[in-house]
């Protein structure tokens, strides 16, 4: 791979190729188990605590065994890498989506649910008809969210080698890697410039009409006082060839919407599957069989590591892991203090907050890992420790999610509340305290809690970064994850993110779930 | 003539507010050179139909928006920002949902630097007062609408204000619970219970302004222009059987809907001013 410039354009049309091949998938993904999770119970016992570890485990350290996985399955041609690239950026999409969907899907209004029994929609109207409309704006902006961290992955997994198989796939990903082994730091700006771009490009023509499109399933009876806008929108209003042109496809979606289906049978309603006695034992055969398959895991994954490795090695990477976390700890911290007072105070400015977030969302697309190598060249030139100055790069492009949630709860903070605060004169320390903090903070924590999410999976490639041969390491499991994958030493992979994923699921079980409660319960706006 | 200038406690001297609603269209005007006195020891209504800037109006006189044209002027000091002798009671309570009764109520004492024990002692009586007794520790979720405007009203009340702004203080509330509150306030008010010396406050239900209010100022729409200023005289509590009570009503009701019938009204139906809320 030559880096030539005018390869450039084609080069990022296959990576945005490649990531909307993994939203297509995401999609299809998305609205198949999130709906089999709302509408079966037994499914969804086991579907969303899964859902839930898959989000919250670094997917970047899986790269290595889904790019042999896919390698194997098309042996000798380039399909299995492709699809091990889009396999790995549909694993940094879909979770969030199916997320959302799931839950929009549990909170539709009764009222509306009743209105449609009533009128008798069966099963498959009753989905495009109610559910699937009123989970589209949370929809719209979570696949808006998949496909900015889904650059992460791509500029991750085009150029991927494990031990001696090395993939470059034609992308602006494979680019990135070869301009960073020639240390050629015009060509790494030329990357960065075509993927601004890219951004901006499939922002202003597909995500923002989709915005606009979704604004108006919002259930709300007052019109909110900022609309979002698209000109290809209003263009594809306006000009009336395209407006029937377009109306085509409108009309047959809509009559699709509109059958009845009946074959699908009835909803399989969530209350009514036999006696309590036959659900208890139910119950009880399926979490014994759901433990069985957790423990057999367990010894699958022990027996093959402990081939190769010993209890040191466990230690070893239990105590890179709580390094790590420090490091995650230590930084969304300091990029709390930093950020939350100045995003407030662009928050409580309407004119202000409409400019910033847009950017704030925009920073949080790009991503970090394209600039980690240039901090190489400043930590050799200054000789900086890499343990303290590498850290930086764990937050580097997690901290807008901080950013933007809490620039959005300060937006979305009521105006009753803000004139009460000021008529009884409240200011300062007080201000903060009592009024704004608490008003923020479920904002915070979903900020906080997807950037720390981000964070570990950029421990991995932040923790270890190349610039030519030039090599700056810091101490974690990130770097501990990164090297076992450049040498190919599956055990040592194994166990790395074995221990990880079992330290993010812990720290996001005993940290961010508890906040998030509290944060549900008793801060959560009337 | 110095002795009425000594009664005033708030002036309005046309005031004028206009929004922009859009980027480069104007704005529309809200309110049109509206000009008012409160006197001490006196509750003023502002009543008018949805939209004819009577809240605006409120926030004004609260310090809480600027007028686009005109003076608010509180003891002959011009207004320029929240005050500490004027407080506000919310149409939708605006408690903090994090606090706790007794800590919503302090929230106020503790923004004026009054020390913790004193701002205890003080926010417990105002409690007590209202009626809200063994509700310290509750949360606003906790209480029904009628008590967490109680909290709405012990909060303003605690900062012991001179004037009290109320924001369709009970037009959340369903009938029953409003009526019990009204009367409440009413009577704390006539005993001369509250630290307060006038009222002013905001309404579209007729009966409550009558039934509450010395006087009232009925507001038109499109523009806020002050349209009828009409002196109630009947004593409080009001009687809503009383002939003369009904014959007010009925004088307010004709003068709302007369005025809206030779003013152009864009699709809305006429005579929908009772009780809407």
């Amino acid at each position: 791979m030559a880096l030539d410039y005018w390869q450039l354009p084609y080069y990022g049309l296959r990576t945005t190729m490649r990531m909307f091949a993994a939203l297509a998938a995401s999609l299809v993904f998305t609205l198949t188990y999130a709906t089999l999770a709302a509408k079966s119970k037994r499914a969804e016992q086991i579907l969303i605590p899964l859902l839930d570890v898959l989000q919250s485990v670094p997917i970047l350290g899986f790269l290595s065994f889904t790019v042999t996985f896919f390698l194997g399955l098309f042996p000798g041609s380039t399909l299995g890498a492709e699809c091990a690239a889009i396999f790995a950026i549909f694993t940094s999409q879909a979770w969030n989506m199916a997320f959302s969907f799931y839950q929009s899907l549990r909170t539709v209004p009764k009222d509306l649910e009743e209105v449609a029994t009533g009128f008798g929609l069966s099963p498959w109207q009753r989905f495009w008809q109610l559910e699937a409309p009123f989970a589209m704006p949370g929809l719209v902006y979570n696949t808006m969210m998949s496909m900015s961290g889904g650059w992460f992955f791509v500029v991750a997994s085009e150029a991927i080698s494990v031990g001696d198989t090395t993939v470059k796939l034609p992308g602006i990903g494979s680019w990135l890697a070869v301009a960073i082994d020639h240390k050629d730091i015009s060509a790494v700006i030329g990357a960065v410039g075509a993927m601004l771009v890219i951004i901006l490009l499939y922002d202003q023509i597909l995500f923002r009409p989709l915005v606009v499109f979704s604004q108006k399933f919002r259930v709300e009876l007052s019109m909110s006082k900022f609309q979002e806008q698209s000109w290809v929108r209003d263009i594809f209003v306006r000009a009336t060839g395209l407006r029937r042109v377009m109306s085509i496809p409108g009309k047959i979606i809509k009559a699709i919407g509109l059958l009845r289906l009946d074959w699908m049978g009835e909803q399989p309603s969530r209350a009514a599957w036999g006696g309590r006695k036959a659900a208890v034992a139910a119950d009880i055969v399926w979490y014994v069989a759901l433990a069985a398959l957790v423990a057999w895991s367990f010894w699958q994954i022990g027996g093959f590591v402990s081939t190769a490795l010993s209890w040191a090695d466990l230690a070893e990477t239990a105590t890179l892991t709580i390094i790590t976390m420090m490091r995650v700890v230590a930084l969304i911290a300091l990029a709390t203090l930093f950020w939350v007072p100045i995003s407030v105070w662009i928050g409580l400015r309407p004119a202000l907050a409409e400019k910033a977030q847009p950017l704030a969302q925009f920073m949080a697309a790009f991503p970090a890992n394209v600039v980690f190598p240039v901090a190489v060249i400043g930590i050799l030139k200054w000789s900086l420790t890499p343990d303290i100055w590498l850290s930086f790069l764990i937050v580097f492009g997690t901290q807008w999610y901080i950013v933007f949630n809490v620039i959005a709860g300060a937006s979305a903070f009521p105006n009753d509340l803000k004139e009460a605060s000021e008529n009884l004169g409240v200011k300062g320390w007080i201000w903060w305290k009592s009024v704004i903090l608490p008003g923020i903070f479920p904002y915070y924590v979903t900020g906080a809690l997807t950037a720390s999410g981000g964070s570990w999976n950029a421990a991995i490639v932040a923790e270890y970064v190349k610039w030519g041969d030039d090599k700056v390491e810091a101490h974690g499991i990130g770097a501990y994850i990164a090297k076992a994958t450049a040498a190919g030493d599956y055990p040592r992979i194994v166990l790395g993110v074995a221990v990880m994923s079992i330290f993010v699921i812990a720290f996001n079980r005993l940290f961010w779930r508890p906040l998030f409660g509290f944060a549900e319960r008793r801060l959560r706006l009337m | 003539m110095l002795d009425v200038e000594a009664k005033t406690l708030l002036e309005v001297d046309n005031v004028c507010q206009s929004y922009s609603t859009g980027s480069d269209s104007p704005g529309s005007l809200v309110l049109d050179h509206v000009s008012l006195r409160l006197e001490q020891n006196e509750i003023v209504g502002l009543l008018g139909r949805s939209g004819c800037g009577k809240s605006s109006l409120l926030r004004i006189v609260a310090g809480l928006a600027r007028p686009t044209a005109g003076e608010v002027a509180y003891r002959g000091v011009k207004v320029v920002g929240p005050l500490n002798n004027i407080a506000m009671v919310f149409q939708s309570f605006a408690l903090f949902p994090w606090l706790s009764v007794l800590e919503n109520v302090e929230l106020g004492l503790k923004a004026r630097k009054v020390s913790a024990a004193e701002s205890r002692k003080r926010a417990l009586a105002a409690i007590d007062l209202i009626g809200l007794d063994g509700f310290e520790s509750a949360y606003p979720k906790e209480l029904s609408g009628g008590m967490r405007q109680r909290v709405g009203f012990a909060r303003a009340l605690v900062v012991q204000p001179d004037i009290l702004l109320m924001d369709e203080p009970f037009s959340a509330l369903d009938v029953l619970t409003a009526e019990t509150l009204r009367t409440d306030l009413l009577d704390l008010w006539v005993e001369g219970r509250m630290p307060i010396k006038s009222i002013l406050m905001v309404t579209h239900n007729i009966e409550e302004a009558v039934l509450m209010c010395d006087r009232i100022i009925i507001l038109s729409s499109n523009p806020g222009r002050i349209a009828a200023e009409i002196k109630v005289g009947l004593p409080h509590p009001g009687n809503r059987l009383d002939p003369a009570f009904r014959q007010l009503v009925d004088q307010i009701y004709a003068t709302m809907t007369q005025r809206t019938e030779t003013e152009k009204y864009r699709g809305k139906f006429p005579g929908m001013v009772l009780g809407w809320p």
